[in-house]
């Protein structure tokens, strides 16, 4: 009967190591790598200032300043 | 977390469009009601607006000879801001480019143009008189004269069909209007935060230039990366008002950021036939502008507090 009960604990407690170690891992990125701008900025000191700005993946929308091809 | 964008697009204006809700659910009836009505608003401004439909309110109103024009109240309500826009853009923006624009060589939709020399409008004159008679719900353009919305009529449609879905759905948590690239926003995205738009980089197609944090407000592009035609594709259809000409000054692209596309719009045509330092001192009148310029050789300039997203390292 013991060895029923190790066994029954053992499965669960396997199976909460799973679900822990699932819930905490990152989903693997399918979005492309934005690639960094210079661009040029007024800094805090009101003084312009040349930067590199990281634009971030997941737009809602995108500009654009003319239709784009016909699909 | 609200829930998810419920996204619909369709094919308006010469151009791919879109209108998206925030919501919990995306079965819920006011979901459809919402989307529907922005949708339906798109299409009635343009049948009001429009210069390449000849039943269109402006294409009556241009062929009035100088005559008043019973026209569609959204006509009339465009008509006073573009009038506005072109005396705070002190004319850089003006809404009666056409015989310019016509005789540089846009004279039909950008698909179907054709090559041929441009030439310049004879007796070219800027600030062609209009008038707008709201209470009679009708407006005329002075004799010889005619009007191109084309530089505000898609922030004022985006705006407008903006308004139509927070009508269709009071208290809609967020929604978005996108008109080929000019942006209405309107309350939170999905995950509660700002909406976020990426500016495409005029030099690299494909490419995201930057991306903007922008919780409600107009965003709107001009330039001149990619509507040229005419000879060896040398023209393009930035007018500059004082030439009756393309443009010469100017940059690539321009992003302006406004409290609503109706205004963001017509100051990026303003921007986009003006050079930096013009740029510069024509924002420092408006704080509630920003701007990001793309000139043709050089970095890129923010001008004003624009909403940048990413970190700025040094």
């Amino acid at each position: 009967m013991r060895r029923v009960w190790a066994t029954v604990v053992a499965f669960w407690a396997m199976l909460a190591i799973v679900g822990v170690i699932a819930w905490s891992r990152q989903a693997p990125s399918t979005l492309p790598s934005a690639t960094p701008t210079v661009m040029v900025v007024k800094g805090k000191n009101g003084k312009q200032q040349v930067v590199v700005v990281q634009p971030t993946a997941g737009a809602h929308a995108t500009t654009q300043t003319s239709p784009p091809p016909p699909a | 977390m609200i829930g998810r964008l419920v996204q619909r697009t369709f094919r308006a204006m010469g151009t791919s469009c879109a209108v998206a809700v925030t919501t919990r659910s995306a079965g819920e009836p006011r979901v459809e009601r919402a989307l529907d009505a922005g949708e339906a608003e798109v299409a009635a401004c343009e049948q009001a607006l429009s210069r390449f439909r000849p039943d269109s309110d402006l294409s009556r109103l241009n062929g009035g000879e100088g005559g008043w024009v019973d026209v569609d109240m959204r006509l009339l309500e465009a008509l006073s801001a573009a009038l506005h826009a072109r005396e705070i853009t002190d004319g850089k923006f003006d809404p009666t480019i056409l015989p310019a624009l016509v005789a540089a060589g846009y004279d039909r939709t950008f698909d179907e143009l054709e090559e041929r020399p441009a030439r310049t409008a004879d007796g070219w004159r800027a600030a062609a008189e209009i008038e707008v008679d709201a209470g009679a719900g009708r407006a005329r353009v002075e004799a010889g004269a005619a009007v191109d919305l084309g530089g505000i009529g898609k922030g004022f449609s985006a705006t407008r069909a903006l308004q139509a879905m927070q009508s269709a759905w009071p208290g809609l948590p967020g929604g978005l209007v996108d008109l080929g690239g000019d942006i209405a926003l309107a309350g939170v995205t999905p995950d509660g935060g700002p909406w976020r738009v990426a500016i495409a980089d005029p030099r690299t197609p494909g490419a995201t230039l930057a991306t903007l944090m922008v919780e409600s407000g107009g965003v709107a592009t001009s330039g001149r990366d990619r509507r040229r035609f005419g000879p060896d594709r040398t023209l393009h259809h930035l007018i500059d008002p004082a030439t009756g000409a393309s443009a010469l000054a100017g940059p690539l692209t321009v992003t302006v950021v406004a409290p609503d596309a109706t205004e963001a719009e017509p100051h990026a045509t303003a921007l986009a036939v003006s050079s930096l330092p013009e740029a510069r001192a024509h924002l420092s009148r408006f704080p509630q502008l920003s701007a990001l310029y793309v000139p043709r050789d050089g970095e890129p300039v923010a001008i004003g507090n624009l909403p940048l997203l990413a970190e700025v390292a040094a």
